[in-house]
């Protein structure tokens, strides 16, 4: 995992301890201006992740729930 | 990863999963935002939460423990009644008819329940206690109101679940439940041209003891005749313990009339009209629109799959008629 991965990681961790954060995100169906908010709330919060960070976990998400149903 | 958490950050969040890391059985969850359980299947509405980005980069995993703890202090609203079914008999349209009113949570099918009643087929496996546990905890997590007024929650099970039934009572003894069952052959010719439930290998061979490996070669007409047969066995078995039958022919009407007099619940004319509206739908695909299917079933059974109707569903399903005409 690289650097900035682990930056999102650190960064995804406090969007789910933080309410106010989560309701900033939760409900944008848009790709593209959801990437722009998260990028922007985790620049302002010092987090050093990219769009490219972020583009690869989402990737990774959708085929860790695709093939959720492998044990 | 911390597996505890803060209660509060969950409320508004389901268990969309609950699944087994190194052989400790861990919950994943999913934020449903605006949306409510009103689709054909809990996993159609998991999987529209999951189109969102938020709820792709963002889910708690907890350990169980988490549910035990939103058990104590979330109790959520009480089971009204189970649904359970032979497959293809008409239990998504009764579902889709209850979720139509707001003040009913319908829980359909939902993949959770099924990891955690076979939960004993695990590597590690869980005791029968755990079990109940895990399923009351789960039960309760989704039984939490979204909309403000939920009076009313109703949980359809999988085909296979009815299996499950004395663990299920002794889960929620004071639960009534219904089973639905058809005509054997409009069933399994439902199963042979859209193959779900009754594929070979996807029901723990266990549950047909030393005749296992027989039933798993059989043909697979065959095959599904005897796990439809198990299923209305047990239903019949335990029908004395908070059952009712309903023949799939009894339906729409049954649901505003027998179905909800049996579950304690009643309707204004208002919210009657509104479920009969659901019944122009086809259940599972709200854009077609519903027409009873039974009509051409005979028709394209094979022979096979009439023998195998014969042998092994017939017989049982004269007896929850029986059954059902003495209740």
């Amino acid at each position: 995992m690289s650097r900035n991965l682990s930056e999102l990681d650190r960064f995804r961790q406090a969007v789910l301890a933080d309410l106010a954060l989560q309701r900033q995100l939760q409900y944008l169906s848009d790709n593209e201006r959801f990437l722009e908010l998260l990028l922007r709330l985790g620049r302002e919060r010092g987090y050093g992740f990219t769009r490219l960070d972020v583009e690869e976990a989402l990737r990774a998400a959708r085929r860790t729930w695709i093939e959720r149903w492998i044990d | 990863m911390d597996r505890l958490i803060n209660n509060n950050l969950l409320d508004g969040w389901v268990p969309s999963r609950l699944y087994w890391s190194e052989s400790q059985p861990l919950v994943d969850w999913c934020h449903l935002g605006r949306n409510t359980f009103s689709d054909a299947f809990f996993d159609y509405t998991i999987n529209k939460c999951m189109a969102q980005p938020f709820n792709l980069l963002f889910r708690h995993q907890t350990s169980i423990e988490v549910l035990r703890q939103r058990y104590e202090t979330r109790p959520g609203v009480k089971p009204t009644g189970f649904i359970f079914h032979m497959s293809r008999s008409g239990s998504t349209l009764v579902t889709r008819m209850l979720a139509a009113l707001p003040q009913n949570i319908v829980i359909s099918e939902a993949p959770p329940l099924d990891s955690a009643l076979q939960a004993h087929f695990k590597s590690a496996p869980a005791s029968g206690q755990d079990r109940i546990d895990w399923l009351r905890w789960l039960v309760c997590a989704l039984a939490q109101p979204r909309l403000g007024g939920e009076k009313h929650f109703f949980i359809k099970f999988h085909g296979w679940h009815v299996l499950e039934l004395p663990l299920i009572r002794k889960a929620f003894p004071d639960v009534p439940w219904i089973f639905l069952y058809r005509d054997p052959i409009d069933v399994l010719v439902s199963e042979m041209e859209q193959r779900g439930q009754m594929i070979p290998h996807m029901l723990h061979q266990s549950l047909f003891g030393n005749d296992a490996p027989l039933v798993i070669a059989m043909a697979p007409e065959e095959y599904s005749a005897v796990v439809l047969a198990a299923i209305c066995h047990a239903a019949l078995t335990h029908r004395d313990q908070g059952g009712l039958l309903i023949n799939y022919r009894q339906l729409p009407d049954a649901v505003w009339s027998s179905i909800s007099e049996f579950f304690g619940v009643g309707w204004t004319d208002a919210e009657a009209e509104t479920m009969k509206l659901m019944t122009k739908r086809h259940a599972k695909d709200p854009a077609a629109t519903f027409q009873a299917d039974s009509k051409g079933k005979y028709e394209r059974a094979g022979a096979q799959l009439i023998e195998a109707a014969q042998r092994w569903l017939y017989p049982i399903y004269e007896k929850l008629e029986s059954a059902r005409a003495a209740q």
